[in-house]
């Protein structure tokens, strides 16, 4: 769903436990299986028994076992070695469309922010026009026009997360500049540029990037979403969304083929939102 | 009066951005790298030049550009999305066609969210102990699991395990369950997230102490008293949540193999058939903006505190 | 009174019929929806735009001039009889009285002439030489330029569905090829009453019916009242609908299912051969790598397709090794069958002799040019099975050096694509009952324009032998010289044949009659009822 939705609620309950002076079970669970996620993507071959490409005719749709835990699909494909490479996909376009999004939203909050009076005015109602429409269809909309694939989709989803980015960050900036400091800035005669780059873009940003760690689990959910729908990578490619589409034609013969490309997707999304949240609650409990 | 005149303001703002909207999607449109007119017939080699003009006279194309964008915008005004390069039908017409569909699936997914989430609202709000912990697991498995998944899941179990409902289709009332379900699961988290985080605190002020002494049980208080305040958040995320309906609609008639709103812009994406993909953006902007517009006249009803201030 | 006797008449003739033959269990039933889900047709006009979806859907909607039937012999049916000159170019068609459009307009030898002379002029009648169509009174006469013996057969095809001529003159064609009520009309037992691109294509009875072809089951109008085609693209879609009593009758079941459909005791699957060009990968010799005999070799034995078949197609396809489908009715070579073998490091060897050496990146590189393929195919050729099917194919060339990767796009684009002649190798079956098919795939002048020959193959004695099989009506003449096409198409790889595939429908059993056209589709549905 949307970036909101996310951030909505659980920093309550996270800080609460928080008092109590220990990192929560669930929190070191997520960060273990995000570790393990970035090994996935990062050394693939480390991790995965077998060639996520290569046919095995004879081991054809095997269910679960000990030589293909999470057995193997028509053309006899080990399901676990394509999963694990598919962590790569999964999390280069969530953290890369992010950062994307999250620089975009700076530039455009920041300019809004900072020069005020009409172009401001301008820059927010076309930030509001653009969050009127779901995340999804944003992404779709600029599919159409891009066409499908990776680099696609991922500025898809990039573009489709900038306005919420760009409000807090305007936000933030209308904070920041009321507050003391960047006035005795100004009276002290320091040149508007410094006093963007010294005091405002530092207290701005700290907390986006905050923002930004939930933002990578629903830009992972976003692009499994593509795949599935089948706007992102093309087959053979270990993607989760394109597993779990090309999955969906096996539920009856061999329901794993579908399943566990979804344990590893939700896994990721959920660790991610349970970490964003838990440093999120921190940083809370610091302010 | 002064409600007349916000009201005023109000559908003014909306039609601002319905205007910059269609504004922006006019610009979309002539930024396309390609010849519409290719668009439409392909490579089909027997479209001759006299035929391209007619063409691109029947879709307004000869036009100077700021005719066109007067043309793009009193049209949109009067309801008209222009005409489907693929289906050669009125947008309009697709999306009326498409969407009692939609409707019925994303109404009885609002119903099922909404019940679920009141209950484990009026539960677990106040409270820290293993139900919430259980419910608030939950609600967090709801918002980050992606709903294609959650649809899969439940056809293997209700479908192939156990054939209790069909695989698929568009008849009946059993052919609703799975899909409703699916985007019910989805909406929940949200949804129960936002209202307790109200409940929670609406139970830490001092009208909750004051009915409490005033001899009402706890469920009495958060039944009368804390939930309506749970509802104006609600209420807030009453357009995110439309938005969440549409991107949810476009994956579960995916899934689920059913007709609606959500399986004609897909294909219209995948087809690049941009007056559809438009119409569809463009329609969901009305419906938002018209959202909020109602969202905020209820806001009065719901919280007298706000019709005070007003 | 007469009535009355009538009636007792026909019921005791029906009677005897019973007895005399008791493997009719019961009378047709008259009435009744029958629920298709399927394919959606490309455009409701097949002059326009044709596939076998789109005759499939429209083959009761238009009447032909004859009737094939499954042994290759032609009944009368628009044409009530027709005369063949001696030298083979010229046929006389005696046009049938009475018949009429679904608008009222007459289906007579008017209606005929413009519709033959619209293929013509549009399409170039596909590649049939015809010098001229007259017409004279109820006779309408086309002359050839050669002699061209499957013509009747070509004429028999549900492409040539006459449209009425006053729709053609009315509508603009891309009305016609949207379609619907008013706008689709042909003469045929079934009319359109209602169209939905992308969704729908509702059929009801033609009451006035009474010209069926002679091989039919039945005289009159057709037994049921409406038929509704639903076109549903994902393959386990249109199999749930058939399980779950949504529809009738499913289309294109894919392999894995087969099991599910064959253990439900309310479905009956049907399943019969694909007659034609096997699915097969059309090689673009254009291209400098694929004009060298050895690489396409290479490519054919290069992939274990018998194993891939076993395990995607689960027995429901067979490997292929010639041009044409055992499924065929007259030509097919079954002596090419297993003239080659999995054999990878054979492949390897011929592309090093072939002077394509392995780079560093796995993939063979000659001149800086990277042994890169990109194959074709369009949306409406594809299906889950070659999808699967392709990313083996992949693999197994991976192996060797090769790099493949399979393009499924839209029709127009792909269109588009043949024109721009950016593409190496084309993926797709033809179904048809003549071998001629391979006069349109090979002959040097059937270029993509006109026809399929998407290889470029320029073959002097495979044209001789294309050409020769035309100029003789002689079945066993024919024959000979499709084997030897066969031959030269082996022996030179202009084509690599993949799979001989099945075609597989599920029917709920209460439906009676359903049959398999000379093409392997799902036949006219003017004989089917439904039992109640």
């Amino acid at each position: 769903m949307t970036n909101l939705s996310i951030e909505m609620g659980g920093a309550g309950e996270a800080a609460g436990r928080l008092r109590r002076g220990r990192v929560p079970f669930g929190v070191v669970l997520a960060g273990l299986i995000l570790a393990f996620m970035a090994v996935c993507a990062v050394a693939p071959g480390f991790v995965a028994p077998y060639d996520p490409y290569a046919p095995d005719l004879l081991a054809s749709l095997k269910p679960p076992s000990w030589a293909h835990i999470f057995g193997t699909d028509q053309l006899g494909r080990d399901i676990f070695s394509r999963v694990v490479h598919g962590a790569s996909y999964s999390l280069y376009i969530g953290l890369c469309a992010t950062a994307l999004a999250v620089a975009a939203g700076i530039v455009i909050g920041l300019s809004a922010g900072v020069a005020g009076g009409f172009i401001d005015l301008a820059l927010m109602r076309v930030i509001d026009v653009l969050l009127a429409f779901p995340g999804l269809l944003m992404s779709m909309a600029v599919v159409a026009f891009l066409g499908t694939g990776v680099t696609n989709i991922l500025i898809a989803i990039a573009i489709a997360s900038i306005p919420g980015y760009a409000r807090i960050v305007r936000a933030q900036v209308m904070v920041v500049r009321t507050s003391g400091y960047v006035e005795a800035a100004r009276v002290l005669g320091q040149p508007p540029m410094r006093t963007l780059l010294r005091h405002i873009l530092p207290n701005t940003v700290g907390p986006l990037i905050v923002l930004s760690t939930l933002g990578i689990g629903s830009a992972i959910l976003q692009s499994a979403a593509l795949s599935y729908l089948g706007l992102g990578p093309k087959a053979p490619t270990p993607e989760w969304g394109l597993m779990l589409s090309e999955g969906q034609g096996y539920l009856r013969r061999g329901w794993w083929v579908g399943i566990f490309p979804g344990v590893f997707a939700t896994a990721t999304i959920i660790s991610t939102t349970v970490l964003g949240r838990y440093i999120k609650a921190l940083t809370d409990g610091r302010a | 009066m002064a409600l007349a005149k916000e009201l005023f303001t109000r559908l003014l703002a909306g039609a601002a951005v319905l205007w910059a909207a269609a504004s922006l999607a006019f610009i979309v449109l002539q930024l396309l790298p390609s010849d519409p007119v290719q668009v439409i017939y392909g490579a089909d080699s027997t479209v001759t030049p006299e035929m391209r003009d007619r063409i691109r006279a029947d879709f307004g194309l000869d036009q100077p550009l700021w005719q066109q964008y007067a043309g793009f915008v009193s049209r949109t005004v009067t309801g008209d999305l222009g005409t489907s390069y693929q289906q050669r039908r009125t947008v309009v017409s697709i999306i009326t066609s498409e969407l009692g569909s939609t409707i019925t699936l994303a109404s009885l997914a609002v119903l099922l969210a909404f019940s679920l989430a009141v209950l484990a609202t009026l539960a677990t709000a106040g409270r820290d102990n293993w139900l919430r912990r259980v419910i608030s697991s939950l609600e967090l498995v709801s918002v980050s699991t992606p709903a294609f998944w959650i649809g899969l899941l439940l056809l293997t179990f209700f479908s192939f395990q156990w054939p209790i409902f069909p695989v698929v289709g568009d008849q009946g009332w059993k052919s609703l369950v799975l899909p409703v379900a699916t985007l019910g699961i989805a909406l929940f988290g949200t949804l129960s997230q936002v209202m307790r985080n109200e409940m929670d605190q609406a139970l830490e002020q001092p009208f909750a102490l004051t009915a409490r002494t005033r001899g009402l049980s706890l469920w009495a208080v958060r039944w009368r008293h804390a939930l309506r305040h749970a509802l104006i958040p609600a209420l807030t995320i009453a357009a995110e949540t439309f938005g969440a309906l549409l991107a949810g609609a476009i994956i579960t008639e995916q899934v689920f193999g059913r007709p609606g709103l959500g399986r004609i812009t897909l294909q219209a994406v995948r087809n690049q058939d941009i007056p559809v993909v438009l119409g569809v953006v463009l329609f969901s902007a009305f419906v938002f903006v018209t959202i909020n517009i109602i969202v905020d006249l209820l806001y009065r009803v719901v919280d007298p505190r706000l019709r005070a201030r007003a | 009174m007469t009535k009355t006797v009538a009636r007792g008449l026909s019921l005791l003739l029906c009677g005897t019929m019973l007895a005399a033959v008791p493997s009719f269990a019961q009378d047709a039933q008259t009435g009744g929806t029958l629920r298709v889900v399927t394919y959606e047709p490309l455009c409701l006009d097949q002059n326009e735009g044709s596939s076998r979806n789109t005759q499939t859907a429209l083959q009761d909607v238009y009447d032909r001039l004859v009737s094939e039937d499954l042994e290759g012999q032609f009944h009368p049916w628009i044409a009530s009889e027709w005369s063949i000159s001696d030298d083979g170019l010229t046929y006389a068609f005696t046009i049938r009285d009475g018949v009429l459009f679904h608008d009222g307009t007459a289906l007579d030898a008017e209606a005929v002439r413009v519709n033959l002379q619209r293929w013509v002029d549009d399409k170039g009648a596909g590649g049939v030489p015809v010098e001229s169509v007259a017409v004279d009174g109820n006779v309408v006469t086309v002359t050839l330029k050669s002699a061209y013996s499957p013509l009747l057969h070509d004429l028999s095809e549900p492409v040539l569905g006459f449209v009425s001529p006053a729709s053609i003159e009315k509508y603009s064609k891309e009305d016609r090829c949207t379609g619907g009520p008013d706008i689709t009309v042909g003469s045929g037992p079934f009319k359109v009453v209602a169209r939905t691109s992308g969704q729908d294509l509702i059929l009801e009875r033609n009451d006035a019916y009474a010209w069926a072809p002679e091989n039919a089951v039945h005289d009159g109008a057709a037994y049921l009242d409406r038929v509704e085609l639903r076109f549903l693209t994902e393959d386990a879609v249109r199999v749930g609908a058939v399980e779950s009593d949504q529809a009738d009758i499913a289309t294109g079941v894919p392999a894995i299912a087969v099991e599910d459909v064959e253990a439900n005791a309310n479905l009956t699957l049907l399943r019969t051969e694909q007659p034609g060009i096997p699915w097969s990968f059309w090689v673009n010799q254009s291209k400098p790598a694929l004009a060298d005999v050895k690489v396409r070799e290479a490519l054919r034995i290069g992939v274990d397709y018998p194993a891939l078949i076993e395990a995607v197609f689960l027995g429901t396809a067979t490997p292929a090794y010639s041009a044409l489908t055992p499924g065929i009715s007259f030509g097919y070579d079954a002596k090419l069958e297993g003239s080659w073998s999995y054999d990878p490091a054979a492949a390897a060897a011929l592309l090093d002799e072939a002077g394509w050496v392995v780079g560093s990146d796995g993939i063979r590189e000659k001149d800086g040019a990277r042994l890169s393929l990109v194959s074709l195919s369009a949306v409406n050729w594809n299906n889950q099975q070659r999808e699967l099917f392709a990313q083996g194919i992949q693999a197994n060339l991976q192996q060797i050096g090769v790099e493949f990767t399979r393009e499924v796009l839209d029709f127009a684009t792909v269109d588009a694509r043949f024109k721009a002649n950016e593409y190496d190798l084309v993926d797709t079956s033809q179904s048809a009952a003549e071998p001629n098919l391979l006069f349109g795939a090979f002959q040097s002048e059937q270029l993509w324009e006109t026809n399929t020959n998407w290889g470029f193959v320029n073959d002097p004695a495979l044209d001789a032998e294309l050409e020769a099989a035309l100029a003789t009506t002689d079945r066993d003449e024919r024959i000979g010289h499709y084997v030897k096409a066969q031959e030269i198409i082996k022996d030179n790889a202009y084509l690599i044949p993949i799979a001989n595939p099945q075609v597989l429908i599920a029917v709920n059993n209460r439906v009676q009659g359903v049959t398999f056209g000379t093409s392997g589709q799902v036949g006219s549905y003017y004989d089917v009822w439904l039992q109640q």
